[in-house]
């Protein structure tokens, strides 16, 4: 099965790095697609098929934060994973985004091996039998 | 609680960000900054307990290494826009690293960081902590400014 992953983070060149690290990890993937902000997430999770969405939290229009909110609101929506990418390491910030709804939280900076292997778990997780 | 040695913690957090995402090696202190045509600056403000400003410059050539090595692409290949992405990624990370051993509890809000023309002068307000760290490539000038408890 080749996943299709949805990068979420106003950089372009973190969605960049990120899509590199996803490219070189060997996991299956579909196609890539990226978006500038929680907004533009929803708005292309509403049209093309995603098996995991990857995030930052700190992003202009609409945050990961909101995101998450709103994909957990949404019956059509609330099964796709979301893994969080975020530079806010806080105790807090972190059981909170899981409270939330994510599946897993990630803070930068990772080493790539780390990604890969967060994303091996939770679509592991999520996509077993 | 600040940490007793902030200029320390400027230094963890350039070699941890650095080491890990964009594969370039401290090779320790820099006597001075580097600074001229080519180099590059980055700041951004953040929002919290305490608040303030954080910013990067990096001497002239750095930033066109770094961003290759952060985007795996070569250096010729590079436009300046990305260039210019990668550094502000750069002073996004180092920001969210150096706030989170200044605080482990308290949240804070990073703005989105922007490209400076010169070097930011401190703010009266402010208490201007920052180091200069030497690279294989050049140097990297690092400042925290934290606003004064009223």
């Amino acid at each position: 099965m080749a996943y299709n992953v949805l990068i979420v983070d106003d950089s372009r060149a973190m969605r960049s790095f990120v899509r590199r690290v996803l490219d070189l990890s060997g996991l299956a993937l579909g196609s890539c697609f990226e978006a500038g902000n929680g907004k533009e997430a929803l708005d292309l999770l509403r049209v093309e098929r995603v098996d995991l969405v990857l995030t930052d939290l700190n992003m202009p229009t609409m945050s990961g934060e909101q995101l998450v909110q709103l994909l957990e609101a949404d019956d059509s929506l609330r099964s796709i994973p979301v893994l969080v990418l975020s530079t806010d390491r806080t105790e807090g910030r972190v059981q909170q985004m899981l409270t939330l709804g994510a599946k897993g939280y990630v803070t930068k900076p990772f080493l790539p091996e780390t990604l890969r292997e967060e994303v091996e778990r939770v679509l592991g997780c999520h996509y077993a039998a | 609680m600040p940490p007793s040695d902030p200029a320390q913690m400027l230094f963890d957090s350039a070699s941890e960000v650095l080491e890990t995402m964009f594969f370039t090696s401290i090779v320790g202190d820099a006597a001075r900054e580097d600074s001229g045509a080519g180099s590059l600056s980055a700041s951004l403000t953040f929002r919290g307990n305490p608040s303030g400003k954080f910013g990067v410059s990096l001497s002239p050539g750095t930033p066109r290494s770094i961003a290759a090595n952060f985007l795996g692409l070569e250096e010729e290949a590079l436009s300046d826009a990305q260039i210019g992405e990668v550094v502000c990624e750069l002073a996004n990370m180092l920001c969210g690293s150096v706030l989170s051993r200044l605080e482990k509890h308290n949240r804070f809000e990073l703005l989105q960081p922007e490209l400076q023309p010169q070097e930011v002068p401190s703010s009266t307000e402010c208490n201007r902590v920052s180091r200069v760290i030497a690279l294989e490539e050049g140097t990297l000038g690092l400042w925290l400014d934290l606003e004064q408890a009223v």
